[in-house]
């Protein structure tokens, strides 16, 4: 599948995912909170939510704000 | 302790959101020229609220410099959503700060002009409904209009953080008028001037009108000397404040004498 990650193209080989195994894939640990096409995710549900083709995701870090 | 001193942290404490904090300033993290300076200037600063914000981020296992230091001043953060034009952006971004910040304080801006960086009055109401009733602890970034502030206290706001004027422009409070009748209006609100400020007598300015706080960041971000802007601002907003508690003179129309008069000698007696 082919998806968007932080707005980057990115290819698997699975046709689908759970967001904790993609997760895992890209090696995002903690400090970050996940969207997927724009609705949030809730870290408890990374196991049962599925990414699919065409899917964006986004994957927000603390940075500076003012 | 000093007097002056006790005067601003043993009896002034300043309750916000049901937390109790000494500073009345609120600084932001953005835009210093290194991190070393951010966290020199937020500590010379005083300030217990730091704003913050989310973005992208490439790589997972690159670890976060800048959270880690943020962390380490065991500081409030108030996460913002800065760069959304809609209230459904805004709720989003809200619950994904909450999650990584283990916060319900949120800075809610959403902008609706490219030009001014003004906030979009009718998404900031819809945004601030949805996340008040989410268990948001919701601080607006608002314009100063009255009837909008009424609005948001309507949606459930118990702290409004008007602007004084563009966000990044530094020319300090451009309707005082507006931001007085906030402050006349809504009494017992807990009122912030947002956005604008940038010297420290604009930050005076504001503490006199009698709002409860200031957040800046470009002032002190953009200073050519940064932390010593930030213990500058630290010293203004106090003033400020001691000021207004203080009760300020009437203004009057003609000179009035403060040397007593009685017993002027011969030269005014000719």
């Amino acid at each position: 599948m082919t998806i968007s990650v932080n707005g980057e193209k990115k290819v698997f080989e699975k046709e689908q995912m759970s967001v904790r195994e993609l997760l895992d894939t890209l090696r995002y640990k903690e400090g970050f909170a996940v969207a997927l096409n724009t609705t949030f995710i809730l870290n408890t549900t990374y196991e049962t939510t599925m990414v699919k083709e065409g899917d964006v995701l986004d994957i927000l870090s603390p940075v500076q704000g003012g | 302790m000093s007097h002056t001193d006790m005067i601003d942290t043993q009896s002034d404490k300043w309750i916000l959101e049901g937390k109790e904090f000494d500073s009345r300033m609120m600084i932001g993290s953005a835009l210093y020229p290194s991190p070393k300076v951010m966290k020199e200037a937020i500590e010379a600063s005083g300030s217990q609220i730091v704003t913050v914000s989310l973005r992208r981020q490439s790589g997972g296992d690159k670890g976060n410099p800048f959270w880690e230091i943020i962390k380490s001043l065991g500081v409030q953060v108030l996460p913002n959503t800065a760069g959304c034009h809609t209230a459904q952006e805004a709720i989003t971004t809200a619950m994904m700060a909450r999650e990584v910040f283990g916060t319900n304080w949120i800075k809610v801006e959403v902008i609706g002009n490219q030009y001014n960086l003004q906030p979009d009055p009718f998404e900031l109401v819809e945004a601030a409904k949805v996340l008040v009733k989410e268990g948001f602890r919701v601080l607006p970034y608002t314009t100063d209009d009255l009837v909008l502030a009424q609005r948001l206290v309507d949606a459930g706001c118990t702290t409004l953080m008007p602007w004084g004027s563009p966000i990044g422009s530094g020319r300090g409070l451009i309707n005082p008028y507006n931001l007085k009748a906030i402050r006349k209006q809504f009494p017992n609100l807990q009122l912030i001037v947002d956005a604008g400020i940038g010297k420290p007598s604009h930050a005076i300015q504001a503490m006199e009108l009698g709002y409860d706080g200031i957040l800046l960041n470009s002032a002190v971000a953009l200073a050519h000397d940064p932390v010593q802007m930030a213990h500058a601002f630290r010293h203004a907003v106090t003033a400020g404040r001691l000021g207004y508690k203080a009760g300020a003179m009437q203004e009057r129309d003609l000179a009035s004498p403060s040397t007593p008069t009685i017993g002027t000698p011969f030269w005014h007696q000719a």
